[in-house]
C-alpha cells in the first residue's frame, strides 16, 4: 500500500513539490513557535514563591504648601507618620495585613543591586552582585513568602541584629549549600555593619515569564527606617495591603472613601489604590502580546496548510477521477480509497521528516533556543516535534475531508464515465 | 481586453468553485494580514487629528544629566525647559509636559478614581488641533500666573459632573482646585503624546517646579514636543538645541544636561525608538520584513499549485494561440491579467477583512484597547499598500505557472502530450 503510494507521489511530483516545500517551511515554522510557547508554558506553571491575590498597593503623597488640607509641620517626621499610618489601616476590619516596602513590592520594577562579601573566615564565599528586596517583617506573612522549609518567616527576624533573608538560589551560589541561616555578610569595600542571615526564602520571580534569579532581602527595621523613607522620600514608599476578601476596583474606591480620616497622618496621605494584580498584567503586558502575535501566525501558516491541502487534493480528485471510478468499479469499497487518500496526504507529510529533523538538529547545534528559562531536554524536543507534527497531521486530514468525501460519493459508473 | 479577461476568469471560477474559493480566501487572508501590520504602522506614524502634523514634529522624552559623581537618567526639570527649548527661534511651536495617574475629586466629596493628567503649557494647543465641543484652551495669562483650569474630554466631564456641560464647574485633583475651561472631544490613546483625560497649566502646580539641588536644577519630571515649521528644519532645530544646551551647561558648575538620541521623529517612534534607546531602521525593516515575507511566500505556494493545474487544462489553448502567432510575453501578460481578476478579489476582501483582525487583535498589536478612528484608518498610504501588495502576491504566484507553460513547444501543446 504505502510502496503504491510512494510512487503515485512520486508520478504527481510536479504538483507535489509545492506543497511539500509548504509542508517543510511551515513544520519548521511551527516548530520553532511551539517550542517558544511550550517554554512560556512550562515557565508560567512553576512556582512563583509568593501569593498575590487581595493583595493592594497604596499610593501615597504628601500634601504641599499650596495645597488644600496642608498641616504646617515643624520638620518632616522620620518614618514615623509612615508607621503610624501602616496601623491606622491595619485596624480596618477588612484589613488582613500591612507592609512596607521600597521598590521591592511583587510586580514593580524595582532594580536595586549590591556587591556582598562574607563577613569573618568564611572561605568558601567570594564578592559577589546580588539585587536586594528592602521590606517590612509583615512582607513575608503578607505575600505568603516561606523559608525552604515551608515555616514562617517573621518569628526568626526576632532578635537578630541587622537581619536579611537570602533566597535559596542565592545562598548556593555564595555559600554553596542552602543552610546558612545564622551566618554573616556585610557590603563589599566598606567596613559597614555586619548583617545577618535569619531565614533562607524559596525562589521568587519577577513574573510569570522569567526564571527566578538569586536575591536576598533586607529589613526595613525601626532602626533604619528614615534611611529609606526620611523627610519627603516618604511619598516612595511602598503600602501593601492584604484584604480579608476580594475587592474589585470600584468596591476597593468605595473602601477608601470609607475609610476617610484613617488614610491620611498630617501631610502623609493615601490618595488611590490599585491590585498588585494590575502591576502584573502591566508587566507581563509585552509578553502576553508577543504570545498573541506569535499564536495569530502560527493560526495563519496552519490555515494556509488547509487550504493547500484542500485544493491540491480536490483537483488531484479530479483529475483522478476515472482512476478511483475503475478501482470501484472493480470492487475496491469506499473506505479504502479514502484512506488511500488520507494517508497519501499524511505520507507527504512525513516525507518532510528528515529534512525537518535536520533543521532541528542545526537550530539545537547552533543553541538559537531559548534554553535560559528551561534546559534543553529529549522530552522538551519531542513534545515540540511531536505536537508541530500532530498539528499538521490534523490539518491535512481536515484539508483532505472534503475532497474524500466527493470521491466517495461518486457512483462508480459515473466515475467511469470520464475515462 | 479587460472585458474578455475578466469573462475568462469568471468562466475559470465556475468550471472549479471550490478550488478558486480557496484560491481566493487564501489571498484575502494574506492580504488582510499584511494590511493590519500597514495599519498599526500608519496608526503608529500617520497623522491624525489632534496629532495632524506628526511629520513636523520633534520629541524630546529621555534626558541625561551627568555630575562628577553621579548620572541621572530621567526627564528635565521646568529651569531647563525654560533656559534650553522655550528660547528655541527656529520651531513653530514648543510645548513642555508632565505625565501622571491621579485620582480625580470633586469639592466636597473625595473620589479615588485615576485619570490620565497632563500638565503643560500654551504651546501644546498650538501644537495639537483640538476639537472643543464648549469653552476653549487655559489661556496664556492662565498659565504665566498659574491659574488652575483645566480642560476635560468629554467622557471624563460626563463621568464627572454627570453632563458634557461642565465649563464652570470645579473639580479637585493634586489637592488643588480647578474650574474647568474647555470640554473637547475624546481623544483616541493611539495619539500617544496629545491624549490625556484632563490638560492643565503646569505653572498650577508649585511641586512640578521643585528642584533638585544635587544635579544643579536639571532633573525633573518633563518631556518636550517641538513643531517644526517644516521637515527640512528638523537639523537646524537640533543644531539650535545644542547651541541652547551648551550655553546653558557653560553657565552651571559641574553637571552637564544632555538628550542622548533625542530629539526624535514621529518615524523613530513607529519604528521602536525610545526617550533612551535608538531603534535602527535596518533592523525593524528586517525584522517587518521578514514577517511580510512569510504572510505572502506561504499563501504563494499555495496559489502557484493550483495556477499550475489551470494553465495546464489550458494547454491546448495556448498552443493554439503561438500557432497564430501571440508572443511569450503576450501569453504570460493574459494569464497574469487573467489570475489578476482573483487576486484583486482577494485582495478587496482582504482590505475590509484587515480593519476587521485590526479591531480583534488591537489589544496586542497596538498600545493597549485605544479607539480606532475613520482618520487614522483611510489614509491613502493603506490603499497604496493594497495595490503592491496584491501585484506582488500575484506575481509570486502566477508569475511562475505563466513563464512554465509559455516555454511549452507549440507542437507538444497542440497535442497535449506533455506530462
Amino acid at each position: 500500500m504505502i510502496k503504491h503510494l510512494l510512487k503515485i507521489i512520486w508520478a504527481q511530483r510536479k504538483t507535489n513539490v509545492w506543497l511539500f516545500a509548504e509542508l517543510l517551511i511551515v513544520v519548521c515554522a511551527v516548530w520553532w513557535m511551539t517550542d517558544q510557547l511550550y517554554v512560556d508554558l512550562r515557565t508560567y506553571y512553576s512556582p512563583m514563591g509568593y501569593d498575590i491575590s487581595n493583595t493592594w498597593r497604596f499610593h501615597l503623597d504628601l500634601f504641599a504648601p499650596d495645597a488644600d488640607g496642608y498641616v504646617p509641620e515643624e520638620a518632616p517626621a522620620d518614618g514615623a507618620d509612615l508607621v503610624k499610618l501602616q496601623r491606622q489601616i491595619k485596624q480596618h476590619p477588612a484589613v488582613e495585613d500591612v507592609c512596607l516596602s521600597f521598590y521591592s513590592a511583587p510586580y514593580t520594577f524595582g532594580n536595586s543591586w549590591r556587591g556582598i562579601e562574607p563577613v569573618g573566615g568564611d572561605t568558601t564565599a567570594k564578592e559577589q552582585s546580588f539585587q536586594c528586596r528592602f521590606v517590612s517583617p509583615e512582607y513575608f506573612d503578607l505575600f505568603r513568602v516561606t523559608d525552604i522549609r515551608g515555616n514562617a518567616i517573621a518569628p526568626q527576624l526576632e532578635g537578630r541584629h541587622n537581619p536579611v533573608v537570602v533566597s535559596e538560589n542565592m545562598a548556593l551560589r555564595f555559600f554553596h549549600t542552602g543552610g546558612v541561616a545564622g551566618r554573616q555578610i556585610r557590603d563589599t569595600g566598606q567596613e559597614g555593619e555586619s548583617m545577618t542571615i535569619a531565614a533562607v526564602s524559596t525562589p521568587y520571580r519577577d513574573n510569570s515569564y522569567v526564571r527566578s534569579e538569586a536575591f536576598f532581602y533586607q529589613l526595613i527595621t525601626p532602626l533604619n527606617i528614615r534611611d529609606f523613607f526620611g523627610g519627603s522620600a516618604v511619598r516612595y514608599a511602598e503600602l501593601c495591603v492584604r484584604m480579608k476578601q476580594p475587592f474589585s476596583q470600584e468596591e476597593m474606591n468605595e473602601l477608601l472613601h470609607e475609610m476617610g480620616d484613617r488614610l491620611a497622618v498630617n501631610n502623609l496621605h493615601v490618595y488611590s489604590a490599585n491590585s498588585i494584580e494590575y502591576y502584573r498584567d502591566i508587566q507581563v503586558s509585552g509578553t502576553v502580546n508577543e504570545q498573541s502575535r506569535k499564536l495569530s501566525l502560527m493560526l495563519f501558516l496552519l490555515v494556509n496548510v488547509l487550504f493547500g491541502i484542500t485544493g491540491a487534493f480536490w483537483l488531484r480528485g479530479q483529475s483522478r477521477r476515472s482512476e478511483t471510478g475503475l478501482r470501484a468499479a472493480l470492487g475496491a469499497d469506499k473506505r479504502s480509497i479514502r484512506n488511500g487518500m488520507y494517508l497519501e496526504g499524511l505520507l507527504i507529510l512525513f516525507l518532510s521528516l528528515p529534512l525537518t529533523l535536520a533543521f532541528a538538529f542545526n537550530v539545537l547545534y547552533l543553541d538559537v533556543l531559548d534554553t535560559y528559562r528551561l534546559p534543553y531536554s529529549a522530552g522538551r524536543f519531542f513534545i515540540t516535534y511531536g505536537a508541530s507534527y500532530l498539528l499538521m497531521a490534523g490539518m491535512i486530514c481536515a484539508g483532505v475531508w472534503l475532497p474524500v468525501r466527493k470521491a466517495g460519493r461518486m457512483a462508480p459508473a459515473e466515475a467511469l464515465h470520464y475515462e | 481586453m479587460l472585458q474578455h479577461y475578466l469573462k475568462q476568469a469568471l468562466q475559470m471560477l465556475k468550471e472549479n468553485p471550490l478550488v478558486n474559493t480557496i484560491s481566493i480566501l487564501g489571498t484575502a487572508l494574506s492580504i488582510a494580514m499584511i494590511l493590519t501590520l500597514v495599519l498599526v504602522f500608519q496608526i503608529n506614524n500617520a497623522g491624525y487629528a489632534p496629532e495632524s502634523h506628526r511629520s513636523r514634529m520633534l520629541y524630546v522624552y529621555g534626558t541625561e544629566v551627568s555630575c562628577p559623581n553621579n548620572t541621572n537618567r530621567g526627564q528635565m526639570s521646568a529651569e531647563v525647559v525654560r533656559e534650553c527649548f522655550y528660547t528655541l527661534q527656529t520651531p513653530e511651536a514648543v510645548s513642555a509636559r508632565v505625565r501622571t495617574e491621579r485620582p480625580v475629586s470633586l469639592p466636597g466629596k473625595r473620589l479615588f478614581t485615576e485619570y490620565t493628567i497632563l500638565y503643560t503649557d500654551t504651546g501644546f494647543w498650538r501644537i495639537f488641533d483640538f476639537r472643543f465641543i464648549k469653552g476653549g484652551p487655559f489661556t496664556g495669562a492662565d498659565f504665566e500666573s498659574g491659574i488652575p483650569r483645566a480642560v476635560i474630554t468629554d467622557e471624563a466631564a460626563r463621568r464627572l459632573t454627570g453632563s458634557v456641560d461642565a465649563v464652570g464647574r470645579r473639580i479637585v485633583f493634586e489637592n488643588i482646585t480647578y474650574v474647568i475651561c474647555g470640554v473637547a472631544g475624546q481623544v483616541s490613546k493611539a495619539a500617544r503624546h496629545a491624549s490625556a483625560d484632563i490638560w492643565a497649566p503646569y505653572t498650577s502646580k508649585a511641586g512640578l517646579m521643585e528642584q533638585d539641588a544635587s544635579y544643579e536644577n536639571m532633573t525633573g519630571r518633563f518631556g518636550v514636543v517641538m513643531l517644526a515649521a517644516n521637515r527640512s528644519d528638523f537639523d537646524s532645530i537640533k543644531a539650535e538645541l545644542e547651541k541652547q544646551t551648551n550655553a546653558y551647561n557653560t553657565a552651571k558648575q559641574d553637571c552637564k544636561v544632555g538628550f542622548m538620541n533625542n530629539p526624535v521623529t514621529q518615524l523613530d517612534i513607529a519604528t521602536g525608538s525610545g526617550a533612551f534607546r535608538k531603534a535602527s531602521l535596518k533592523d525593524y525593516l528586517a525584522n517587518t520584513g521578514s514577517v511580510v515575507l512569510f504572510l505572502l511566500l506561504i499563501p504563494a505556494i499555495n496559489l502557484v499549485g493550483v495556477v499550475l493545474s489551470s494553465v495546464k487544462k489550458r494547454r491546448s489553448e495556448i498552443g493554439l494561440r503561438k500557432a497564430f502567432g501571440a508572443t511569450r510575453a503576450v501569453i504570460v501578460r493574459q494569464i497574469l491579467a487573467e489570475n489578476m481578476v482573483f487576486t484583486g478579489i482577494g485582495a478587496l476582501m482582504g482590505l475590509g477583512l484587515s480593519f476587521l483582525l485590526l479591531y480583534l487583535s488591537r489589544s496586542f498589536m497596538l498600545d493597549g484597547e485605544v479607539a480606532l478612528t475613520a482618520g487614522m484608518l483611510f489614509k491613502p498610504g493603506l490603499f497604496a499598500a493594497v495595490l503592491f501588495f496584491a501585484f506582488l502576491l500575484n506575481l509570486l504566484s502566477a508569475g511562475l505557472p505563466a513563464l512554465h507553460i509559455t516555454r511549452l513547444q507549440i507542437v507538444e501543446a497542440l497535442n497535449d502530450t506533455n506530462k
